[in-house]
């Protein structure tokens, strides 16, 4: 993991190279990049199946994911097993848990900066990946040697073909990623790229499907030595579906499109001041979820579609104070508009619709407006050693509205910010220090945090979240306090490379009307989190990884009590969260074979085996006291009342012992 | 067909699996009362049951016995008995009707506690008959549950009763093998953990079984309660779970279950 702990300004920032990230080989031989973070301490999985995470005691919607500037909403194919972006076209990842740049904002706890590859000026590559459940393909070189060059990357599952051997059925689930480049050195002074990513998922017959799509162009420009700006226009859209016949012409759907301008300069003031000042003027567009019927005589109620305007502007200085002492602060300011056309409505303090209010085309009906402040220090204590502290105030304006325990995305709704939803707000310090070991090519980071967060969300028993025009009057408001400490020991040189990350750290939610106002950990609590990755060259062309990760069960509410209604038992629950799930562990094992002899040959392939959860650890999603045994292991849930209770705890678990195999090539 | 063992393997392990487990319930004192209750426009004895809770699964609760309970419907009263004694089931006499457009209090006192409730009657809208889906060979058959699956019902509880004791083969059988009852519910919401929710229990009834089918009509209040409670038992347990949460009631004083009144038609027919 290639991490600039100890010389960067930055603290509380992970930079994944592909190499890195090819190098962790994930469920059924898929190399991930959202899945590998959970390597990385301060992140957790959700868990096994999922593409879901949370940074540092935050929700699963407060991480803003960025494929060369542009959102991603739900990066998961297959519901979640996989995610959206092939290791392939990234050329590196950078994974803010604090002190995120100013230039970036818009959720609470992380930001994932992907870049994908610019393409070879100077010649031409092919990269291919055959896999059991996804093949890959990647082109890049030169239109013109050192001025343009391009890249293109398509991954497409092959499951269907699959499932066709094993049923006669007819089946329809299936995932693609496409990425393109291409970069141009206008001159020495201006250099332009666009980029675009596609992805996509069918699941089912009727089933449900979703797709993410960005394009974004960027130009680079040298003013002079000291002045320099990059400019972004993006766009992007997000779609889910739930389709209700194989025609397709009756389903549920959701859409996000955003559309940016930006611009960043960055100005070399003098050797102890860089300035960083820019502008960020967005648009945004969403439909949280309607159904759309073809000749239904009674159709259900519209759900408010809205708009959004986000203005943005920063200033930030990179100030030596001495040669030991570096600081960095600066403003984020924020106007947060909502737009019309659209109706909605105003909820009272008892969570019923008090009025209706229509704002008309272009009608600013509802505003925000939210500074953000952000300082850091970094301290060279010596060669070797550094300590670093931040404060910063983040500002989220879009959540994800979700009452779902599941591993698995679904039907879910993002909602903006409004006159009934504050804008999520957090202040988070963190305290960092790093050490390098030249000896023993190590180093060792330590870092604690504390982060407050206020206007979290929470939901009304049994929340009624769909096609709800009054969805706003389910939601129950409040704050999180999350604290923790984070250690690593890295090793990035030698046979034997790798590291042990440990982090201890609490999540908890106050939310009013939620377990009688009373504090309670969130579902994402895990206290202990513990991963060791090892990788070790055992011989010229081969090479072993091992991967081991260990994480407290999540928390979860099990019954206190039980009482008996027409016939079925029914559970009572004394307090929210009052229990937790069994540990997470699991050992990952792979080998990767170099079948060329000689490493620089122009034709380099390669064979991964990889054993994915080499103990067989049934991890447990769900735990239930709702079913009875029919058979050996098979449980169900009861549908005759005259039959007494005959009620079993059981436990929910996805994956068993994956063995899999995969065969990379380049030339 | 040993590349497709291969494929079939992968897939099993891929799916994941669902296991047994010892769990001790972190039980918690409990000792409110359980009402469930019902009045409708059938002419007969109409019920409310009172048990305590219970601090662990499959334990038959113990009734609430001597209770007062009392059902008002305008300015009259109508004490309901403890039929039979110690049974914790209080009826009406059984020449009793209920009324659509009409509301119902009910009021139970306990020792020194007395609880509150409220129904209100509705009408119910015309039924459409249960379909039946045969298996293969036609000799058994299943009920078509997901005809009642949706979002735009007026929300409805459908009480379905099976017999088939009558039949030949199955005269001389206990009776509690040649019956059933079912509890289908139609509700106006869409809900995720329905459309992709856990396995439910087939019952397969012989050719020439009798079913007698009622329709409940509901208050969206009723529809509110029946919901949260099927989210904890029925939807709950497959991949797409929802956060836990207690059940909510229309009873006074902390109180569970619910006192509902409802308009009631009636269906009954042979599966064939």
């Amino acid at each position: 993991m290639h991490e600039d702990l100890l010389d960067g300004s930055q603290m509380s920032t992970i930079d994944l190279k592909t190499s890195d990230v090819n190098k962790m080989q994930g469920f059924l031989g898929e190399v991930e990049v959202i899945k590998s973070l959970q390597s990385i301490p301060g992140i957790k999985s959700f868990g096994d199946g999922s593409v879901f995470f949370h940074v540092r005691g935050g929700n699963k919607d407060q991480n803003l994911i960025l494929i060369d500037d542009a959102p991603i909403y739900n990066p998961s194919h297959l519901l979640g097993f996989f995610s959206s972006f092939t290791p392939d076209a990234i050329k590196d990842v950078k994974i803010y848990k604090a002190d995120i740049p100013l230039s970036q904002g818009g959720a609470l706890s992380s930001l994932i900066d992907i870049r994908t590859k610019d393409g070879n000026m100077q010649k031409y590559g092919v990269y291919g990946n055959i896999g059991l459940i996804a093949n890959k393909l990647s082109v890049e070189g030169p239109f013109v040697k050192d001025k343009s060059s391009f890249f293109f990357s398509v991954r497409r599952s092959h499951i269907d073909f699959l499932f066709g051997l094993i049923t006669e059925e007819e089946s329809n689930i299936s995932f693609y990623d496409v990425n393109a480049k291409v970069n141009t050195k206008i001159n020495e002074k201006n250099r332009i790229f666009l980029s675009f990513y596609s992805g996509l998922d069918q699941f089912g017959i009727p089933g449900i499907s979703w797709s993410n799509g960005a394009l974004t162009f960027r130009w680079n420009h040298l003013f002079n030595d000291r002045l320099f700006s990059n400019t972004i226009i993006n766009t992007s859209r997000y779609d889910y579906f739930l389709y209700l016949n194989s025609q397709k012409t009756e389903f549920w759907q959701e859409t996000i499109t955003n559309g940016s301008f930006k611009t960043n300069f960055g100005f070399y003031k003098d050797p102890k001041n860089t300035i960083r000042f820019g502008l960020n003027i967005s648009q945004h567009y969403f439909n949280p979820g309607n159904l759309t019927r073809s000749g239904a005589a009674d159709e259900p109620a519209k759900i408010l579609q809205s708009n959004a305007r986000h203005l943005v502007t920063y200033i930030s200085n990179e100030k030596k104070l001495n040669k030991k002492v570096t600081v960095r602060y600066g403003l984020r300011t924020n106007l947060w508009s909502n737009v019309g056309p659209s109706t909605y409505f105003l909820i009272g303090s008892e969570y019923e619709v008090t009025d209706t209010i229509i704002a008309d085309r272009y009608e600013v009906f509802n505003r925000y407006n939210n500074p953000e402040p952000r300082i850091s220090l970094r301290w060279s204590i010596d060669s070797v050693s550094s300590v670093k502290t931040s404060y910063g105030r983040t500002v989220q304006y879009l959540q994800l509205l979700s009452n779902s325990v599941s591993p698995f995305t679904s039907l879910e709704v993002w909602l903006p910010s409004g006159p009934n939803i504050k804008p999520q707000k957090a202040d988070q310090v963190a305290l960092g220090y790093y050490r390098k070991f030249m000896k023993a090519k190590s180093e060792f980071s330590a870092e604690v945090y504390y982060k407050l967060m206020y206007n979290q969300i929470d939901y009304e028993d049994h929340a009624n979240l769909l096609l709800n025009p009054a969805i706003e009057g389910e939601l129950r408001f409040g704050t999180g306090t999350a604290y923790g400490l984070e250690l690593m020991m890295q090793r990035r040189q030698g046979r034997l490379t790798g590291w042990i990350a440990y982090t201890l750290s609490r999540a908890i939610l106050e939310i009013e009307g939620i377990n009688n106002d009373q504090p309670y950990p969130a579902f994402y609590d895990r206290p202990h989190d513990l991963t060791v990755y090892l990788d070790f060259e055992l011989a010229e062309r081969w090479e072993l990884f091992a991967n081991w990760i260990y994480t407290t069960g999540s928390a979860i509410t099990t019954p206190t009590a039980f009482y008996t209604f027409q016939g079925t038992q029914v559970p009572i629950y004394d307090s929210k969260h009052n229990d937790r799930m069994p540990d997470y562990h699991r050992l990952d094992f792979s080998a990767r074979w170099q079948l060329n002899r000689k490493k620089d040959n122009n034709f380099r392939h390669t064979l991964t085996f990889s054993i994915y959860n080499v103990y067989g650890r049934a991890n447990p999603i769900s735990i239930n006291f709702n079913k009875k045994e029919i058979i050996f292991e098979e449980f169900i849930i009861p549908s005759n009342v005259l039959e007494g209770p005959k009620y079993v705890p059981t436990q929910r678990s996805l994956l068993g012992v994956i063995p899999s195999i995969s065969y990379q090539f380049e030339f | 067909m040993k590349k497709k063992s291969i494929y079939i393997l992968l897939f099993v392990l891929l799916v994941g699996c669902e296991k047994k487990i010892e769990w001790k319930i972190k039980s918690v004192e409990d000792n409110r009362i359980v009402v469930e209750g019902l009045i409708t426009n059938e002419r007969k004895a109409h019920f409310v049951k009172l048990t305590h809770t219970v601090s662990d699964m499959n334990v038959i609760p113990e009734p609430v016995t001597g209770a007062t309970v009392i059902i008002r419907e305008g300015d009259s009263s109508i004490l309901l008995l403890e039929i039979p004694a110690g049974s914790g089931v209080y009826l009406t006499d059984s020449n009793k009707k209920g009324f659509a457009g009409t509301d119902y209090e009910l009021m139970i006192i306990v020792n020194e506690d007395t609880m509150y409730a409220i129904a209100a009657m509705i009408p119910v809208d015309p039924q459409t008959r249960l379909s039946f889906i045969p298996n293969k060979d036609s000799t058994y058959y299943r009920a078509n549950i997901s005809q009642h699956q949706g979002y735009e019902f007026t929300p409805a509880m459908y009480q379905i009763d099976l017999s088939w004791g009558h039949l030949p083969g199955f005269k001389n059988k206990p009776i509690d093998s040649t019956k059933a009852k079912m509890i289908i519910y139609e509700f106006n919401s869409v809900d995720v953990s329905l459309v992709l929710g856990p396995n439910k229990e087939i019952i397969w009834v012989p050719k020439g079984c009798r079913v007698t089918e009622k329709k409940y009509s509901l208050t969206d209040e009723h529809a509110e309660y029946l919901r949260s409670m099927v989210m904890e038992m029925e939807w709950r347990g497959g991949y797409f779970d929802e956060a836990a949460a207690n059940t909510t009631t229309n009873l006074s004083e902390g109180a569970l279950g619910f006192f509902g009144a409802c308009s009631v038609l009636i269906d009954t027919f042979i599966v064939q």
